[in-house]
């Protein structure tokens, strides 16, 4: 088990058919609750959190992201859709080196 | 432009001389760290357009697959199914050091697989979505390497570009300025004792010129007296 999710039961329910365990959880408590016991179960290794989740922790994701220390936290959209005004992990490459690196993609030209 | 609070000695200004050496030499190596993290994050950059590209393709088209199977197969046999389906997938971590940030790089293996539950009454639609959602976690497996990886190098880059700022606008004026306060001080101070020798010396020799004069004066006074 080095997989696990955790976020709203529909979404669930589709990384369930990859065989990726997952906690339902609907409230900010339980949300903390479910991060907390997978940040202590040591055979993770990667942690999926939705938008939801992801905004009902706030600054707890950060903190763990900064311990560098397993399980790695990425982030999921709901099966809804995107929640929108989402900083992406290019904007924040961005913001750390301080330019913006113009360059036509080709795709994006 | 503000100068440290400091006795103008000339062991002070030895001192700060070594200070003032030290940190240039730390402004240097912390100068080049911050090249070496900005090369990282942008090569970085390239890698996560791509796999973030993969990822949402792949995201899409298995809440796409999953969508359609429950709507066809209804939610609660979904459900059934999902609750008996295991991996043995397998992630191992190594630790990766670039200029003092541990960078993990994961590796992913997908393990057997075993189903509780047999797929008879089940349509190909379920059998896609375990495919489709088993690509995508294949692709998230990158992401996860590649976001923690992003999220360790931007905030060393972040506090390598402080003490870089710090050093230059700040540590370093204010040193020089220092620096440049206890040499005039010195200065003035040397010029003064050299005014006051002379002025010694010259009283000196005046004194030694007519010294008998003196002596007899003295003499002469403590005669008087």
């Amino acid at each position: 088990m080095s997989y696990h999710i955790i976020g709203d039961q529909d979404t669930v329910l589709g990384y369930r058919f990859a065989g990726v365990t997952g906690d339902v959880v609907e409230t900010e408590e339980e949300a903390r609750a479910a991060f907390r016991a997978a940040l202590a179960d040591r055979s993770l290794m990667i942690l999926l959190l939705t938008e939801a989740v992801e905004d009902m922790l706030g600054a707890e994701v950060t903190a763990h992201r900064m311990a560098a220390i397993p399980p790695y936290v990425t982030i999921v959209q709901d099966i809804w859709g995107p929640r929108g005004n989402r900083r992406s992990l290019q904007e924040l490459i961005g913001e750390a080196v301080g330019v913006k690196i113009a360059r036509n993609d080709g795709d994006e030209a | 432009m503000s100068i440290i609070n400091v006795p103008p000695t000339k062991t002070k200004q030895l001192e700060m001389k070594r200070d003032l050496a030290t940190a240039m030499e730390g402004y240097t190596l912390l100068e080049q760290k911050r090249e070496i993290l900005v090369m990282e994050l942008m090569h970085l950059l390239d890698r996560v357009k791509l796999v973030q590209r993969e990822v949402d393709e792949r995201r899409a088209r298995a809440y796409a697959t999953l969508r359609r199977a429950v709507s066809y197969n209804g939610y609660h046999l979904m459900r059934r199914v999902a609750e008996g389906i295991e991996y043995e997938h397998h992630v191992e971590a190594h630790v990766r050091i670039a200029a003092g940030v541990r960078i993990p790089s994961l590796e992913t293996h997908h393990g057997s697989f075993s189903s509780q539950y047999g797929l008879i009454g089940t349509d190909s639609l379920v059998d896609q979505t375990m495919a489709d959602y088993l690509a995508l976690l294949e692709a998230l497996g990158h992401l996860a390497e590649l976001e923690s990886a992003v999220w360790l190098l931007a905030r060393e880059l972040k506090k390598t570009q402080r003490h870089v700022n710090a050093l230059e606008h700040i540590f370093i004026p204010n040193y020089r300025d220092t620096l440049r306060f206890i040499g005039q001080a010195l200065e003035s101070k040397e010029l003064e004792s050299f005014n006051t020798m002379k002025t010694v010396k010259k009283r000196l020799e005046r004194a030694n010129a007519d010294g008998g004069d003196d002596d007899g004066d003295g003499t002469a006074q403590g005669a008087d007296a």
